[in-house]
C-alpha cells in the first residue's frame, strides 16, 4: 500500500478542528479561556505506543465507527481537572468530581464531531467511559508495525493547565482513507512498509545512542519513547516544556538534510557531564566540552544508522553548544525549515536513566529528502543488522 | 480587582493576540522568531510572535509572517477600538542562539522587518531588546506599554 505523506497536512488540519470544537465546548461549560495549544500525528512504533501512556493515570475513552474507526482518550492531570472542576463549581470548594466525567463526556463528543463535520462523513460513537488503563487500548496494527496516535492539546484558563486527546484510529482503515484521500501518483507517494522500516531503523539508532551514552557515562540508560511526529512547524516547540536544555545542535547533509538536537534537562546536565569528566575536572569549560562530545557520538550513532543502511554517507557539522530556553532552541531550528515547508517530521526520542537524568533527541529531517530516503530504503531491510558506531 | 494578578493571555509561536481588558500577553521561547507588542495611551494593545519577515503573496496564516502579522495585529486592534494613530511598539527577539543561515540569519532579517514595517505604519518603536544568542521569555502589559523580558542566566529587563 503506498500512501501519500503530503495528504497527512490534511488530517492534521482535521485534527486541529476536531480539538477546536472540544476547547469550544469546554469553554462553554467552565467560562473558562480554551485555545487549541498544537496537532501533532504520532508515527509509533507498535512495541512503543504503550509507552506515549506511561504516565496517564485517568482517562475517558469513547468508540467510534462509520467513516473512521477506532477510538479516542481525553487526558487531564491532576492539577487540570481540579482547575475545571473549580471553574464548574462556581467556587464551591469541594466540587463534585463527577462534573469532570461529564465535560469529558461532552469535550470527547465534539471532538469526534469535529472529525466528521470535516470529512463530510458520519461516526458513529459509544457512551464514553472512564478507563483506568489507557496503555491498553492501543489498536493492533496488521499492516504496519506502526500505528497512528492524534494528539490534541488544549489549554485552558490562565495557568498553563492543559488537557489531551488522543486519537487512536485504526491503522488499517485509516490507512485506506489516508490512500483515498491522496493524489494518485503523487510525489510524495511512499510505501507504507518502507515508512514502517524507517521507523524501526530509527527506533534502532535510538537503542544504539542510549547505549553509547551508558557506555560514555556508566549510568544505565533506557530509551522511554521513540516516534516520529508529523507536526505544523509553528508547533514544533511544543515538544519541550519551558525549561532550561544543556546540548548540541547539528546540521546534517547529504542524501538527506536536516537538524539534529541533542538536549539534556539542565539538571541532568551536570550529572551526566560529571560521569565524563575525570573527578576534580568540572570547571564550565570542560563540562561544555563533555558534552559536546556526547552530543557528537549520539549524532554519529543515530545519523550512520540512515547512511549505512541507505548505503550512502550523510556528513554532520561540528556540535553548536546551546544552554538556553529549549523551546529558543527548537523554534531556531523550525524557522530555518520554515523557509521551505509547513510541517516537518521530527523524530523524538527520550532517554531516561537511573540517575536523575533525562536526555532529548530530536531529528528535524527536511520534507523532500525524508521522501526520497524513505522511497530509497529497501523495505525488507533487517534493521539489526545495520551498522553503527 | 486591587491587588490581584491580571488576566494571561498565551500567544504562541506564529500567532497574536490583543486586548482591552488589562490582560498580560505572554509568549515564552523565542529564539530567531521576533516578538512585537502595540499599545496605544488608553490601554488596548496586543502582542504578536512572528517567525519570518515576509509573508508570500499566497500566506494563509498571516501571524506567521512579520509585515503581514503587524498588519492583522492594527487591524484587530482598530476593531477593539483602539486609538491607532497612538500606537507604539516594543519589540523583542531575533536572536542567532544557533550557528544557522550564514551571516544573514533570520532573527536579524526579522527585526528588521519589524522595524521596516513599523516606519512604513508610522509607529515609533519606544523599546527594543533583539539580536544577541540567546532565547527570551516576553510579557507584554497593554495597560501600562511595559515589556518584560527573561533570559536564562539574567535579570529580567524591563522596557
Amino acid at each position: 500500500m503506498r500512501v501519500d505523506l503530503a495528504s497527512l497536512g490534511t488530517f492534521n488540519r482535521i485534527g486541529t478542528a476536531g480539538a477546536n470544537k472540544a476547547a469550544e465546548a469546554l469553554s462553554m461549560l467552565s467560562g473558562l479561556e480554551t485555545s487549541v495549544e498544537r496537532t501533532k500525528i504520532n508515527f509509533t512504533p507498535v512495541d512503543s505506543v504503550e509507552a506515549l501512556f506511561a504516565d496517564v493515570e485517568q482517562a475517558v475513552a469513547i468508540e467510534f465507527d462509520g467513516a473512521l474507526e477506532g477510538q479516542a482518550l481525553l487526558v487531564f492531570d491532576e492539577e487540570s481537572a481540579s482547575s475545571v472542576l473549580e471553574a464548574l463549581a462556581n467556587g464551591d470548594s469541594d466540587p463534585d468530581s463527577a462534573y469532570l466525567n461529564e465535560v469529558a463526556n461532552i469535550m470527547t463528543s465534539s471532538f469526534v464531531d469535529g472529525w466528521a463535520e470535516q470529512l463530510e462523513e458520519t461516526i458513529d460513537i459509544s457512551t464514553p467511559t472512564a478507563v483506568e488503563d489507557p496503555e491498553h487500548r492501543v489498536p493492533a496494527a496488521e499492516l504496519t508495525d506502526f500505528s497512528f496516535v492524534f494528539e490534541s492539546d488544549v489549554g485552558f484558563g490562565s495557568d498553563g493547565h492543559e488537557c489531551r486527546f488522543y486519537l487512536l484510529p485504526d491503522p488499517t482503515s485509516f490507512l485506506e482513507m489516508l490512500q483515498e484521500s491522496g493524489e494518485e501518483s503523487a510525489d510524495g507517494d511512499v510505501s507504507i512498509r518502507e515508512l514502517s522500516t524507517f521507523i524501526q531503523l530509527t527506533a534502532a539508532g535510538a537503542e544504539t545512542v542510549a547505549t553509547n551514552l551508558e557506555t560514555m557515562t556508566g549510568i544505565e540508560t533506557d530509551v522511554a519513547v521513540t516516534h516520529l511526529d508529523f507536526v505544523p512547524i509553528t508547533d514544533v516547540t511544543g515538544a519541550v516544556d519551558d525549561g532550561e536544555y544543556v546540548g548540541t545542535v547539528f546540521e546534517f547533509d547529504g542524501t538527506i538534510d536536516g537538524y539534529l538536537a541533542v538536549m539534556f534537562e539542565a539538571a541532568g546536565a551536570s550529572t551526566v557531564a560529571d560521569a565524563v569528566l575525570p573527578e576534580g575536572a568540572n570547571s564550565e569549560a570542560m563540562q561544555q566540552s563533555a558534552i559536546e562530545e556526547l552530543g557528537n557520538v549520539t549524532a554519529s550513532g543515530f545519523i550512520d544508522g540512515w547512511a549505512n543502511a541507505l548505503d550512502t554517507t550523510i556528513d554532520h557539522s561540528v556540535p553548536d553548544f546551546v544552554d538556553d530556553m529549549g523551546r529558543a532552541v527548537l523554534e531556531s531550528i523550525a524557522v530555518q525549515l520554515a523557509r521551505e515547508q509547513e510541517f516537518a517530521y521530527v523524530f523524538d526520542v527520550a532517554i531516561t536513566a537511573t540517575e536523575p537524568m533525562t536526555c532529548r533527541l530530536f531529528a528535524f529531517p527536511d520534507a523532500e529528502g525524508f521522501r526520497t530516503v524513505v522511497s530509497g530504503l529497501d523495505e525488507d531491510l533487517d534493521v539489526t543488522s545495520v551498522e553503527r558506531v | 480587582m486591587a491587588g490581584s494578578e491580571p488576566h494571561r493571555i498565551r500567544v504562541g509561536v506564529a500567532d497574536m493576540a490583543v486586548t482591552d481588558n488589562g490582560a498580560n500577553l505572554v509568549t515564552s521561547g523565542l529564539g530567531s522568531c521576533v516578538a512585537v507588542g502595540l499599545h496605544d495611551q488608553n490601554g488596548n494593545g496586543g502582542l504578536l510572535h512572528a517567525m519570518l519577515p515576509k509573508a508570500p503573496t499566497d500566506a494563509v496564516d498571516q501571524a506567521k509572517y512579520v509585515d503581514s502579522g503587524l498588519e492583522a495585529m492594527k487591524d484587530e486592534l482598530s476593531q477593539l477600538g483602539a486609538n491607532t494613530r497612538s500606537l507604539t511598539a516594543k519589540i523583542a527577539g531575533g536572536s542567532k542562539m544557533l550557528d544557522l543561515g550564514g551571516d544573514d540569519p533570520v532573527g536579524m532579517k526579522n527585526v528588521r522587518a519589524a522595524e521596516a514595517a513599523l516606519e512604513r505604519a508610522g509607529i515609533d518603536v519606544e523599546g527594543a531588546d533583539t539580536g544577541g544568542d540567546t532565547g527570551r521569555s516576553v510579557s507584554f502589559r497593554p495597560e501600562t506599554g511595559t515589556m518584560r523580558i527573561e533570559q536564562v542566566d539574567a535579570d529580567p529587563l524591563k522596557l
